[in-house]
């Protein structure tokens, strides 16, 4: 029962404002180890511990008591390592076990995808094999240990597996598997009978069209409260985007999809149902509302993330044994596991989910516009122009961009909201807004915040009266950057923030470049500089 | 059953010693760092990041001709996090308080001598902060980290070096046993537990 270290780590000296979406912790600072990478590996246990490392997955166990130990928790981690044919398991921290061919009476080829279903049933794709392995964690001993159930064959390069469970963590039976077929740019759905996994239906054919996939490679399950939802995400791999998928009468059925900038090499729903998903080629993870919603990214900068192929979200039973207390219950840590390419700079860290105001801005009489980058308890400290103080619990709200209703807010007044963090109460951020009385006389940019700035900025300005206005950056060659705003705003003052890259998400490179705003027939012009 | 026996023994030696001995005197035992190896239930149910702590202890002793009684306080403390991801750090402190009999084979070397010792002592395991609250998927979860005490038992061998003819350094190695209740998933267990205590001892006869 030791806590992640060896294995788990952290590193992200993240400077900016979005930092405490992605924040980094120390999880074993005896250790000393900021991120588990194979030099580290050749250092503490005088050998390579993964040739390739695939995937990657965090199953634990919270017990709570009232006597002696009080608090029991036991996490087990899994990763794939494609190339030399195994899995590596174990209590993070602890000596790592390997379980492969010679544990089961099949082979491995090439194990990628895992999922761990809440009974402890690890379910692995094995691509080369075109093969569904079923092992499960049998917790009897005083070592865990994976054991081999069954298996499907059959399957066509499944690359990754996800398991739905019926939106039911305690009961088994109405659990579904679904795999990823790369081969056949279709997603399978087996249901568990007994041991055995049997093929319910298929969703997807070839093709860029709704419906459709080129080459899926990632999948995931939506949650709410840590129960799985209707919803199903998966990561179209050639057609560089994000679909949403939905059960309907229990089959699969396409709702949208979300364009990205590159291929989604992982895609992992978090507790309150925030996607996590890494773009290996672009160094970056990206938060996502279900209703795909960016709402942060983390990549870029001296230590950012290298080439994150894999993503995990650590999901525990937490178990209160006292008189009275709840009982099992599925919950997600507010962590992310990163499994980056197995390079001698980069390995396994573990990354918190922070939350952090993104934008904030009068939106109407009484209404405040907000962006949470994570669910968020929320209040409102408002003060008026003669010094009184009035706050407001907002209560819980969503990630995502969202209106709030503050009694009484008009006029001038200075609004401070502040925001923490549903996954951990110390984990917070806050954002002031000063809210002017009357409208200027006439429309006003002014300078943005900070300048020079690396890689986000804020670009504040104020409008004598309602109208439309459009807010666009530029580069030094006059090339349109990115349309930050485009619609109609109230008068008074707006803020918005550039997070330094252009219209289709890549980081633009340090230099000079120049915020426009036309609004009510003005059009000003200033200057900013990135210095990353 | 072993332990008991020998403590038997040598209590039982000890007042026939006591009888028939010779010199009495007082030691305090001034200074007695030490290491303790903790039995790895610490760190597989409880969380405590490592098996091995540092202690402090102090005591005193009574000493008739080879045989002597003594009594000393033994304080330690181990960290946990009791292996939550998202939890600081918690101490806990256990402190022993041991009663043991003493004897010392007539075999000096030149200023060297050995001794052994069997004794019994009571333990209270101590969290500070007393309470966390944790949280995993939005709900937080306040536990009190109540006081545990258990009854020990104790076997101990030392390697003794006079200096300056009425002070001792001892070289010290014990084992302790004990029994503890502790929760499990599927109920109360108690467990016999087993920690090893490797340490110095400064001891200065007062009289």
């Amino acid at each position: 029962m030791r806590k992640p270290c060896v294995f788990w780590m952290l590193t992200l000296l993240w400077s900016s404002a979005a930092a405490e979406s992605f924040m980094a912790r120390s999880l074993a600072p005896e250790h000393g180890v900021d991120v588990f990478t194979r030099a580290e590996a050749r250092r503490l246990m005088d050998r390579d511990l993964l040739a390739e490392p695939a995937g990657s997955a965090l199953y634990g166990t919270v017990d709570v008591y009232d006597r002696f130990p009080w608090v029991e928790s036991h996490w087990i981690a899994v990763t794939s390592d494609a190339r030399w044919q195994r899995l590596l398991y174990g209590a993070p921290g602890d000596a790592p076990r390997a379980f492969g061919s010679a544990d089961m009476p099949i082979a491995f080829g090439e194990p990628r995808g895992l999922a761990f279903a809440p009974d402890g049933r690890l379910f692995v794709t094995d691509r080369t094999e075109g093969r569904l392995v079923v092992l499960r964690l049998d917790r009897s001993g005083a070592e865990p240990r994976l054991v081999y159930v069954s298996h499907v064959d059959g399957l066509v390069q499944p690359m990754d597996v996800a398991v739905h469970d019926g939106g039911t963590p305690l009961v088994a039976d109405d659990d579904r598997v679904l795999v990823v077929e790369a081969g056949e740019h279709r997603i399978g759905v087996f249901a568990a009978e007994g041991d055995r996994l049997v093929k319910l239906h298929e969703f997807g054919s070839r093709g860029p069209g709704n419906s459709e996939f080129l080459s899926p490679r990632t999948v995931a399950i939506g949650r709410a409260d840590g129960a799985c939802t209707d919803q199903v995400f998966v990561g179209d791999s050639g057609n560089h985007r994000l679909v949403r998928l939905a059960w309907r009468d229990g089959r699969l059925a396409w709702e949208a999809a979300m364009d990205l900038p590159m291929e989604a090499t992982s895609v992992d729903a978090d507790h309150h149902g925030n996607l996590l998903l890494t773009m290996r080629r672009r160094n970056d993870v990206w938060k996502v509302t279900p209703s795909f919603e960016v709402v942060a990214a983390m990549g870029g900068g001296a230590r950012a993330l290298a080439a994150p192929r894999d993503i995990a979200i650590p999901f525990a039973w937490v178990h209160d044994h006292r008189p009275g207390g709840a009982g099992p219950a599925w919950r997600g840590e507010g962590s992310v596991l990163v499994l980056e390419a197995w390079k001698d700079a980069s390995g396994v860290r573990l990354v918190d989910l922070g939350v952090e105001i993104g934008s904030l801005r009068r939106s109407g009489n009484a209404e405040l516009e907000l962006q949470l980058t994570d669910p968020a308890h929320a209040s409102a400290e408002i003060t008026q122009s003669d010094g009184r103080i009035v706050r407001h619990d907002l209560g819980t709200l969503a990630a995502g961009t969202q209106s709030v209703t503050i009694p009484g807010l008009d006029g001038a007044a200075r609004v401070t909201l502040a925001a923490v963090s549903l996954y951990d109460a110390a984990r917070q951020a806050s954002k002031t807004l000063v809210l002017e009385d009357t409208a200027p006389p006439q429309v006003v940019l002014h300078g943005n915040v900070p300048n020079p700035f690396n890689p986000m900025t804020t670009i504040s300005f104020a409008l004598p009266a309602a109208g439309r206005a459009a807010l666009t950056v530029f580069d030094a060659k006059g090339r349109r950057v990115r349309e930050l705003w485009s619609g109609t705003l109230p008068a008074g003052t707006h803020e918005f923030v550039w997070d330094g890259r252009d219209t289709r998400g890549r980081a633009m490179p340090s230099g000079v470049y120049f915020g426009r705003l036309q609004a009510l027939e003005a059009s000003i012009v200033r200057k900013m500089v990135m210095a990353r | 059953m072993i332990q008991r026996t020998v403590l038997a023994v040598a209590l039982v030696a000890g007042v026939h010693g006591a009888a028939t001995a010779a010199p009495v005197g007082i030691q305090l035992e001034l200074l007695q760092p030490s290491l303790v190896v903790l039995d790895p239930m610490y760190t597989e149910t409880a969380g405590v990041d490592g098996r091995t702590v540092g202690a402090l202890g102090l005591g005193a002793n009574a000493a008739v001709g080879d045989w002597s009684v003594a009594l000393a306080i033994d304080r330690a403390s181990a960290t946990t996090d009791f292996g939550l991801l998202e939890t600081p750090s918690v101490r806990l402190a256990f402190a022993d308080t041991r009663m043991e009999m003493r004897w010392r084979p007539p075999l000096p070397l030149g200023g060297w001598s050995a001794q052994i010792a069997a004794g019994m002592g009571r333990r209270t395991l101590r969290y500070s902060p007393p309470s966390i609250d944790f949280t995993t998927g939005g709900t937080t979860t306040h536990v009190v980290l109540g006081e545990t005490s258990t009854w020990t038992r104790h076997l101990a061998a030392e390697v003794l070096h006079a200096v300056h003819g009425n002070a001792w350094i001892a070289l010290r190695t014990s084992w302790t046993f004990y029994s503890l209740d502790v929760a499990s998933p599927t109920g109360v267990l108690r467990q016999p537990l087993r920690d090893l205590h490797v340490g110095l001892a400064l001891r200065v006869q007062v009289y």
